[in-house]
């Protein structure tokens, strides 16, 4: 396992630069791809064990489905982006994507809508990184599912923190005016929030 | 509406935006024909085939990119008029096909009247 000590001021200054990056980029191609006003509000950034990783559950998402886009970027650092809402609300939101009044089950337009709105606001907050930092990032191709937030949550977490058995994660929470709702949990291990860090 | 009577190319490995990029070229009558191919080599064998007046060419696509599949298209018609669909991270990319002789390009996500204005100014173009 490797070992490399992230302090409380490295989760501080990556909440901050996560802030930076959600509430300019982030939030303004939400706007756009809804075309409606788009609030947000971002968790703390913390430092997770393995074994710490249902902190990241959200009340809401404990027995209910999940319809979520897992995206991987790679290249000076790895980075996980899991954006989920409940099942219900992700068919919403892609009938909004779709401009259809409701969706009966997904198909594959709309969960393409929905991975490329995932694509699309990785972009985003992956140029507001690269412009603040100098990391230079590049996407991978995005996955959907439905699942259970745990069951989601294990690929991206194997994914990023295997060598580290550890994670740091963000939350940030996105709100349009017609009350869609989409979450957006970022996450990394400790090498790379360092060399992300070290970066400025 | 009546459309022009032209053909458009679009290449994008998301259905999604295939869709939407289509109700942007309807909407603003710029094509009779709409083509769809899901990669760059589909695009290129959909160019060859098919000739179209413009190509949209989505950069990040699986088996051949927009990039390789822009430079496989002038090669075959150096007269080709393609548009390159990207992401802001894209900068670079941009930059590396309007090189290649790109006439234009779209960023992720889309205003859509800005899309129709794009795509119209370069059908127009010789």
């Amino acid at each position: 396992m490797q070992t490399c000590v992230i302090t409380n001021e490295d989760l501080g200054r990556l909440s901050e630069i996560f802030n930076k990056c959600i509430s300019t980029k982030t939030v303004e191609a939400l706007t756009v791809i809804l075309g409606e006003s788009v609030h947000h509000k971002i968790g703390k950034t913390k430092l997770l064990d393995f074994s710490e990783l249902d902190e990241l559950t959200p009340a809401f998402a404990d027995t209910e489905n999940m319809s979520a886009v897992y995206l991987k970027q790679t290249g000076d650092i790895n980075v996980g982006v899991l954006y989920y809402m409940p099942e219900k609300d992700g068919r919403r939101f892609a009938a909004k994507l779709l401009g259809k009044k409701r969706l009966g089950t997904f198909t594959k337009l709309s969960k393409s809508s929905l991975s490329e709105t995932g694509n699309i606001l990785s972009g985003s907050f992956f140029n507001a990184l690269s412009n603040e930092q100098d990391c230079r990032t590049s996407s991978e191709v995005p996955g959907f599912a439905v699942d259970t937030f745990k069951s989601l949550l294990e690929f991206p977490a194997m994914d990023i923190g295997i060598e580290t058995q550890s994670l740091i994660a963000c939350t940030a929470e996105f709100y349009s005016a017609s009350d869609l709702k989409l979450r957006m949990l970022i996450i990394l291990n400790p090498t790379g929030v360092k060399k992300l860090l070290e970066k400025h | 509406m009546s459309y022009a009577p032209k053909k458009i190319l679009v290449v994008d490995d998301a259905s999604f935006m295939r869709t939407v990029l289509k109700d942007i070229i309807k909407g603003n009558g710029l094509a009779s024909d709409i083509i769809e191919a899901a990669d760059g080599v589909e695009g290129v064998k959909a160019y060859q085939t098919q000739k179209p007046d413009l190509v949209t060419m989505d950069v990040n696509m699986p088996r051949a990119d927009g990039i390789q599949a822009l430079r496989a298209i002038m090669k075959i018609d150096p007269a080709a008029k393609v548009v390159m669909v990207t992401s802001v991270e894209q900068k670079q990319i941009v930059q590396d096909a309007m090189k290649l002789g790109a006439r234009d390009y779209i960023v992720k996500p889309f205003d859509r009247s800005n899309v129709g204005l794009v795509l119209n100014k370069v059908l127009r173009q010789r």
